[in-house]
């Protein structure tokens, strides 16, 4: 419930599988209790790219394609290099970012040639333990290109087995990927069907 | 004949297809599926509702991605009407 005044949300989640290439365009139908528009749709649309060709996209390569962090590395930066393989230079401006889970620090600007960092780390006050979320940056080239890159706390999973040293217990590997379909308060959480994706 | 007819069969009778006909009418009521509502009426009586709903996006460009991976987009929706606002129900297409 939205009490008069306020704002809720809806989070779109979507999981592009592996090898899944392509453009998406996926839609989620949404029903509130407003009488005169009580049934409406959600729009997600986007272009898929292969995760190991990132440092092949124009104008702007990348040295990786996703930012993953463990729980051990919250507050801690990194970092993925961009380089711009055009022939002009490059304005980034921020979309949409995740201001409560994590902090990027996007350079204005890349010169032709050049190469920038785009610096991401997770707030050590994250409201959830572990989370998929995702910034959108846009480009000033005449395409106006957008790039999503997405950024992960994982979650370990506790050993079944007792461990011979404590630092076994925080060994990495050992990650899954959290639900993607929660509802709660204000907010809600749901994962789009990539089924039928190009 | 005599036999048959006698008042005390009759009644037996009578008592025994009674409570056949009650038991009839029991079962048929324990085992009448009462008739299934509409999830998004049961929860909410939307035409008493003055909620407004203002929507400032509803459509939202990732650009290019990648693969092997989880994006995601939050929407917002903000209640200016005289009732709070309700999200009833999302379903992912």
């Amino acid at each position: 419930m939205i009490p008069v005044g306020d704002s809720g949300e809806v989070e779109l989640i979507f999981h592009a599988k592996a090898r899944q290439r392509g453009i998406l365009r996926k839609s989620a139908a949404v029903t509130v209790n407003d009488n005169s528009r009580d049934k409406f749709n959600l729009m997600l649309n986007g272009e898929m790219f292969q995760h190991d060709e990132s440092d092949s996209l124009k104008p702007l390569a990348l040295s990786e394609a996703m930012f993953s962090f463990d729980p051990n590395e919250k507050d801690e930066w990194k970092e993925i290099e961009v380089t711009n393989v055009s022939d002009s230079d490059l304005q980034l401006t921020m979309i949409a970012d995740g201001p409560q889970f994590f902090e990027v620090k996007l350079p204005d600007k890349v010169k032709a040639g050049k190469t920038e960092k785009i610096k991401v780390k997770v707030l050590k006050d994250s409201p959830k333990p572990y989370f998929d979320k995702s910034f959108t940056f846009e480009m000033n080239d005449p395409d106006t290109t957008r790039l999503t890159l997405p950024v992960s706390l994982t979650r370990e999973i506790p050993m079944t087995k007792p461990n011979p040293s404590p630092k076994a217990a925080h060994a990495k590997g050992t990650k899954v990927m959290p639900d993607t379909a929660k509802t709660g308060g204000n907010k809600s959480e749901h994962a789009v069907d990539n089924k039928g994706g190009h | 004949m005599r036999h048959i007819l006698s008042p005390r069969l009759i009644i037996i009778s009578a008592c025994v297809g009674i409570a056949m006909l009650t038991a009839l009418a029991v079962g048929q009521s324990q085992t009448k599926v009462p008739p299934r509502e509409h999830p998004e009426k049961a929860e909410e009586p939307a035409n008493l509702s003055n909620a407004k709903l203002q929507l400032p996006e509803e459509a939202f460009d990732f650009g290019y991605f990648p693969n092997n991976s989880k994006v995601s987009h939050v929407f917002q929706l903000r209640s200016v009407g005289e009732d709070p606002l309700k999200i009833l129900r999302v379903k992912p297409g």
